[in-house]
């Protein structure tokens, strides 16, 4: 009867798992060499409590006592030196301390696609992480700015008006109303842009109203501020950049035209609010045409 | 061994009835959202660099389209143009508006130099409200490119829709 450690001549189940070396038998073969390695504990995803497997981390006074037991059995014959994996030898399972037989707990996935199993799950995991991370800057960029007052004072000013009639030649070939305005704008924008203003669209435009149509409004000029150019706008003399055509012949004599100054903030995300700039002129069309001179 | 065939196929209904869950959950969203925004299509990926630099190809716009809000000058609006797929965005910049409400305006991208109407149908010189999908309201940048990518390389959404369904169907094995 044998009570010093040495290997069983049996593996629990009679064969090693996918030649696995059960963690019963590499506790026992290393046993002889003075410590238990981390071997004899369960490794990867076998660490759960194994259902059966009696596997303890202190596993050699464990194993002893197995050894115990099972030495009180029928008589073994055991050649020195050898470890009873894959044995033809007898088959007496290992049994634990409370009577269940031991059963081999292997790693779930071995080898070469063990390694490919963890990077693409590290891969997966990580790229989880990032888009949420990212997710989470954009809705907060979004979230701080969105309900902000952007507005700022604007000045105004218009230098110089004309008015001709002749036939739209940016569309509909009718004699229309075309007016021609020098103006000025004074505007401090900076207080508007913050980290999640990517750019301000400015326009101005010119909003009547004519026997035609109860409202109209055409954009005369525009210009695009981007986050890092001057904030100030000091215009002055400026020339529209787009043609005043009127719908009809609604201009002359107009006695109501107001120029306001309004931008598009542009968000890196969140919401494109339309913002007019508190600071208007409302300025009379001339009653006749200026046919002589021009602009 | 006929229990474990048994449990498989539960199994394999259970999946299947999962993924027509999803499914159709999704395709419940994109019609409530549909219903909550007033516009056929609310989110939109821009597919062009005619509004630059305010939005850049591979962006996506969310768009509203309520009857009550007119049309403004400086509103950035998703049109079609008939005979055209394709909707555009673009700024507005002229709108006439007569007493009864009916409207009539003109747009023009910020990139570009000249107004849209060489862009519109042949001989017509201005959008009416019918022409609007919805007007921009919100932006998300750089998340439209994966609409892009599968636009211009169907195999590459084949390729993904069969790794989707396969992940869904075979997840059980693990």
């Amino acid at each position: 009867m044998q009570t010093r450690a040495g290997p069983p001549d049996v593996t629990p189940s009679g064969r090693t798992f996918l030649g696995e070396t059960p963690p019963l038998l590499v506790a026992d073969w290393r046993k002889g060499r003075g410590r238990p390695r981390a071997r004899l504990r369960l490794s990867g995803s076998a660490r759960a409590p194994p259902a059966g497997g009696c596997v303890r981390a202190a596993g050699t006074r464990a194993l002893d006592r197995v050894q115990d037991r099972k030495g009180g059995g029928a008589a073994v014959a055991r050649v020195p030196g050898t470890r009873g994996t894959g044995g033809a030898d007898r088959r007496e399972p290992v049994r634990c301390r409370n009577g269940v037989p031991a059963v081999p707990v292997p790693r779930c996935v071995l080898g070469a696609s063990a390694e490919m199993n963890t990077v693409l799950s590290r891969a997966n995991s990580l790229f989880a992480f990032s888009l949420s991370v990212m997710a989470a800057l954009t809705f907060g960029c979004f979230i701080t700015t969105a309900f902000k007052d952007r507005s700022v004072p604007v000045r105004l000013h218009v230098s110089r008006i004309m008015l001709k009639n002749v036939e739209d030649f940016t569309g509909p070939r009718e004699r229309s109303d075309l007016g021609f305005i020098t103006f000025d704008i004074t505007a401090d924008l900076e207080n508007i842009f913050d980290w999640n203003v990517k750019q301000l669209f400015l326009y101005l435009s010119a909003e009547y109203s004519t026997k035609n149509n109860a409202l109209n409004q055409v954009v005369l000029w525009d210009k695009i501020v981007l986050r890092g150019d001057n904030p100030k706008l000091l215009l002055k003399d400026m020339k529209t950049k787009y043609f005043f055509f009127d719908d009809g012949n609604g201009l002359k004599g107009n006695r109501n035209v107001t120029l306001t100054l309004s931008w598009n903030v542009v968000p890196n995300a969140g919401i494109l609010p339309l913002v007019t700039g508190s600071g208007h002129v409302s300025v009379p069309f001339p009653d006749t045409y200026e046919i002589t001179k021009s602009y | 061994m006929l229990s474990f065939k048994k449990m498989n196929k539960r199994q394999l209904y259970y999946q299947v009835l999962n993924f027509a869950m999803i499914v159709s959950s999704a395709l419940m969203i994109w019609k409530g959202l549909i219903v909550l925004t007033g516009s056929e299509s609310p989110i939109v990926v821009v597919l062009k660099g005619s509004m630059e630099p305010a939005f850049h190809r591979g962006d996506l716009l969310f768009l509203t389209n309520f009857r009550e809000d007119p049309i403004r000058a400086g509103e950035i609006v998703v049109f079609k143009v008939e005979g055209r797929d394709i909707p555009i965005v673009h700024r507005v910049i002229k709108v006439h508006e007569k007493d009864n409400g009916d409207i009539k305006f003109l747009t023009k991208g910020d990139n570009n130099e000249v107004d849209d109407r060489g862009l519109y149908k042949e001989g017509q010189n201005w959008l009416e409200k019918k022409d609007v999908v919805g007007r921009a309201r919100g932006l998300l940048p750089y998340v439209g490119m994966v609409t892009i990518i599968m636009n211009d390389y169907p195999k590459f959404k084949y390729a993904l829709l069969a790794v989707m369904g396969a992940y869904v169907l075979l997840k059980r094995e693990s």
